[in-house]
């Protein structure tokens, strides 16, 4: 590959080499902004802080990461209980879920059938669940429908 | 008087300071050979980009030793004395350790053997260190990336100096890690950091941890909802 092809912060700056050991940022997007850390070299002359310094290295990225996985789950959890409620409240919008899921899933399995020729789900099986999930679908759709018709008219 | 600048350094710290090198450095006669070699091997190896406490607590969960924190303390003593001695030599220095009232003779013939041992491994280990913090990895963008970082010093002067590369002397594999912290207000932060195969040991070890922790609060977790409903 040509050396212009690649972005020129992959690019050695030629006036720096040899001379120092340089720490380059990359100069991206904020989006895609990402921050390096690296752990400085400083010789400990005490023991005990020595001891202690190196027991911290890694402790503030186990905490970020115990406290990300215990925010993801507490969210999971949030849905979780909406979604249970959702569905006791209403079994119609249950089915509904699940037959688009459901529908969602097979297309995806025909997709890759028809083009990379893997078989995810049987074909034939595929096609009647589709046929069976769109009737499903349309009753509970029917179901809801009335529903609310009732609500209003109450 | 002490003839190192390690022994000097000592020797002019506090005397808790002190009493925790001699504390720790006992530790080293108490743990047996081939637990402790390995370990110190490791830390030679990758010294300064590794992290001796935690590779201590690995080797100590593989192992089953039953003081994990014997072969921890044993550990950071000897990173400390790895860390502070370079260029002096470890008979000078476990001298210098026994003349100041720290080390026993056994302690002494242990502790001389292991840096003795590890010695060759220290020019390499600080070069491929260098080599790690030169500019970012050019997969960067990508997550999960192993990143290839090819050598061409053998030695961190040789690097720092400028001299022309001129062969290929190691190659090392590192994994680019992104940690995406989600913060107040849907601000997203993307914490980026290599690893090196150690590094992905701890990191599954304290994942493993973590999940086994979860498991153990499910009950708790599930009778506390009950309640909550109730």
């Amino acid at each position: 590959m040509a050396e212009d092809a690649y972005p020129p912060e992959y690019k050695e700056d030629q006036a720096a080499v040899g001379t120092v050991l340089r720490r380059r940022f990359r100069q991206i997007a904020p989006e895609t902004a990402r921050l390096f850390r690296y752990r400085q070299l400083k010789p400990e002359a005490d023991y005990t802080a020595f001891k202690a310094t190196v027991a911290s290295a890694v402790e503030e990225i186990k905490l970020e990461m115990k406290v990300q996985h215990e925010q993801t789950r507490a969210e999971v959890q949030t849905v979780r209980r909406d979604v249970l409620a959702a569905i006791k409240a209403s079994p119609a919008e249950y089915l509904t879920l699940i037959c688009e899921f459901g529908s969602l899933f097979l297309l995806f399995s025909l997709t890759i059938r028809f083009i990379l020729k893997i078989e995810l789900v049987n074909t034939g099986f595929a096609l009647f669940m589709l046929a069976a999930f769109a009737v499903y679908w349309a009753m509970a759709r029917l179901k809801q429908e009335s529903d609310k018709r009732q609500r209003e008219d109450t | 008087m002490p003839q190192t600048q390690l022994g000097q350094r000592i020797a002019e710290g506090s005397a808790n300071s002190r009493a925790e090198v001699k504390a720790d450095l006992d530790k080293l006669t108490k743990l047996p050979a081939p637990i402790l070699h390995p370990v110190v091997y490791k830390i030679a190896k990758t010294h300064p980009a590794c992290n001796p406490l935690e590779l201590a607590a690995l080797e100590a969960e593989q192992t089953g030793i039953a003081d994990p924190q014997a072969l921890s303390d044993a550990v950071s003593v000897f990173t400390y004395i790895w860390e502070n001695m370079d260029g002096e030599s470890p008979q000078a220095v476990t001298a210098d350790l026994e003349s100041l009232g720290l080390l026993s003779k056994d302690g002494a013939r242990i502790l001389t053997e292991l840096l003795v041992s590890a010695e060759p491994f220290r020019e390499t280990a600080k070069v491929e260190a260098s080599y790690l913090r030169i500019g970012s990895p050019l997969f960067a963008a990508i997550r999960g990336a192993v990143d290839l970082r090819l050598r061409f010093h053998k030695t961190e002067d040789a690097l720092t100096n400028g001299v022309p590369p001129a062969e290929l002397v190691g190659a090392q594999r590192v994994i680019m890690t992104n940690l995406t912290i989600n913060e107040p207000g849907n601000v997203e932060r993307v914490v980026s950091f290599l690893m090196d195969e150690y590094d992905l040991s701890y990191m599954k070890r304290f994942v493993k941890h973590m999940e086994r922790e979860l498991e153990l609060s499910k009950d708790l977790l599930k009778s506390s909802e009950r309640k909550g409903h109730g």
